[in-house]
């Protein structure tokens, strides 16, 4: 797995990776590809992917109905800060050319 | 009700906290009731509203959930009071007990060795003789490895036998609420407090709930048993080997009719592979949503993105990213129909095998694990490798939905190990009842370090 390709995946992660980290990905990932070998040699073509242990003839489902069950102040209980119903996230500004006229 | 604590509360708090100095198994304390009728730990994943849930991960650092999981509204109704939640390996992504975002939990047989995981805490804290029950997590063995480790009957049930309403997912087509006791009547009975229908969890099973505690039968005439011939050709371990042939002597002398089980090596040996491939995927997806903006670690950053970044940077430990690396590969557009939809398909084709295997069986036989738990200086925690069929046979009913749950069985060097014993979807009863007798003849119902 080359270099680029590890740091595409975290970008679209949202993570940052150090050089150790990546190392170690690089390192293992013959790993992967011993695993990618082992299902080209099975042919399972003619069988349906199983996405559940519950198949959807053995669901009970309902009608999707909107169920609001938790009000404003609840859904807002974990942010550190809030304004009436917004969660503020703080912005660093360094400079004034920072600051942007919306 | 079976389970008793008719000890003094003040010694039965002094008991918590000093067991959890000794094992370090408590994540955090809950407001427990002084007069309840037992007392149960929670695996750190469950909800629990108003208290601290951070399920190993410094990603959600101060997060109390606002409300509670279904199992806790199912055990207060009957009595129960949490006590606290239990220390995990992060995110559920851990079979040690060392990654858990604090100090690591000490198995309490020997305090050199590790518990197991991902429900670790929560086996430790039954097998040090905290709390008759404590409530985990299965999704590639997470109970009933640590089971094995600690000498505690640990219980994966069917599939959507229990909801799944407050619990965090780490790959929900396999994740199972289950739970640990000291002895099979209590399992028996623990399952009929937590399971049932739920409207908030659609995969919950609508099946009748069962008596499995009034219906305990343990009588073997007749019974037919499977010998996982293919996993215990693979256990070495002498110790191991006498404990089980023992085990099935005893069994043909009680009139069982015993089957040995083989199944073909071309699946047996994709168990593992099938299994890190989709759960890696499901679970890289699944917590996509932690961001650290609504809730958890909410750094200060200059943009949003900035700031979603770091907290995914500082929050997620080096193990569980890598998981994440490859996951989100599986799913790369060139690689899914190649590696997380031919895990699908593969994983219905062993599914069948074993299914088929299991349908003209009362249960299933094998060790749940092969040697006893490892000692923490001796763990390599730095790669991933293709498990043998001797570990990874636990995750068949993962992938199949089947329960399964691991009983102590003998000692080896003063640690317990265990005993796999495993049924087709929904037929609990007839593992408990095999179980209940397999207990009998080892007479370590009610085993903890405590009784020793």
């Amino acid at each position: 797995m080359d270099r680029s390709l590890i740091l595409s995946l975290s970008e679209d992660l949202h993570f940052s990776l150090t050089e150790e980290e990546i190392q170690d990905i690089q390192k293992d990932f013959a790993w992967v590809q011993s695993i990618q070998d082992q299902f080209t040699q099975i042919d399972v073509s003619n069988v349906e992917p199983m996405t559940s242990c519950v198949e959807f003839f053995e669901q009970d489902l309902r009608l999707d109905r909107a169920n609001p069950c938790l009000g404003k102040e609840q859904v807002l209980q974990n942010s550190k800060k809030i304004k009436e119903d917004k969660i503020l996230v703080n912005q660093v500004v360094r400079s004034s050319c920072d600051l942007k006229t919306r | 009700m079976r389970f008793k604590d008719s000890i003094d509360f003040q010694e039965l708090t002094r008991k918590w906290h000093t067991a959890d100095e000794k094992i370090h198994a408590v994540a955090s304390w809950c407001d427990w009731k002084e007069d309840s009728s037992f007392y149960v730990a929670v695996k750190d994943n469950i909800s629990v509203a108003g208290t601290l849930m951070q399920a190993g991960s410094h990603i959600l650092e101060g997060y109390r959930p606002v409300y509670d999981a279904t199992v806790i509204s199912q055990l207060r109704k009957h009595g129960a009071s949490v006590f606290c939640k239990s220390k995990m390996d992060e995110l559920g992504m851990g079979d040690t007990g060392l990654n858990t975002g604090g100090t690591p939990i000490l198995n309490p047989y020997d305090l050199s060795r590790i518990t197991g995981g991902s429900s670790g805490g929560s086996a430790a804290l039954v097998a040090n003789g905290c709390c008759p029950l404590a409530i985990g997590t299965d999704t590639g063995d997470s109970i009933r490895q640590p089971a094995s480790y600690t000498g505690t009957i640990g219980v994966k049930p069917t599939y959507g036998r229990i909801s799944r309403y407050g619990v965090l997912p780490y790959a929900n087509s396999m994740d199972t609420v289950g739970f640990f006791t000291t002895c099979i009547e209590d399992a028996a009975y623990a399952l009929e407090i937590l399971e049932g229908r739920d409207p908030k969890d659609m995969t919950s099973s609508a099946m009748l709930p069962g008596h499995y505690k009034r219906s305990l039968d343990s009588n073997l005439a007749g019974k037919k048993i499977g010998i996982f011939r293919s996993v215990m050709d693979t256990i070495k371990n002498p110790v191991f080997q006498k404990s089980f042939e023992d085990l099935i002597h005893h069994l043909e002398k009680k009139g069982a009719h015993l089957i040995w089980v083989d199944l073909d090596s071309k699946w047996l040996d994709l168990v593992d592979p099938v299994y890190k491939t989709i759960a890696n995927a499901e679970a890289c997806s699944n917590h996509a949503c932690l961001d650290g903006l609504r809730y958890g670690l909410q750094p200060i950053e200059n943009t949003v993105e900035e700031s979603i970044k770091h907290a995914r940077t500082t929050g997620f430990s080096s193990l569980v990213k890598k998981r994440f690396i490859y996951g989100a590969y599986s799913l790369y557009e060139e690689n899914q129909k190649d590696l997380f939809e031919k895990a699908q398909r593969i994983r219905r084709q062993i599914v069948q095998e074993y299914r088929a295997a299991l349908e003209d069986l009362d249960v299933l036989l094998a060790l749940s694990t092969p040697d006893i738990a490892p000692e923490i200086a001796e763990m390599d925690r730095s790669g991933m490798q293709i498990e043998s069929i001797s570990i990874s046979h636990l995750k068949l009913d993962n992938l199949a939905g089947t329960p399964s749950l691991s009983l102590p069985l003998g000692f080896k060097q003063g640690c317990p190990f265990g005993l796999c014993v495993r049924s087709d979807r929904f037929q609990e009863q007839k593992m408990f009842d095999i179980a209940k007798a397999i207990e009998e003849y080892t007479g370590f119902a009610g085993l903890c370090v405590e009784a020793i």
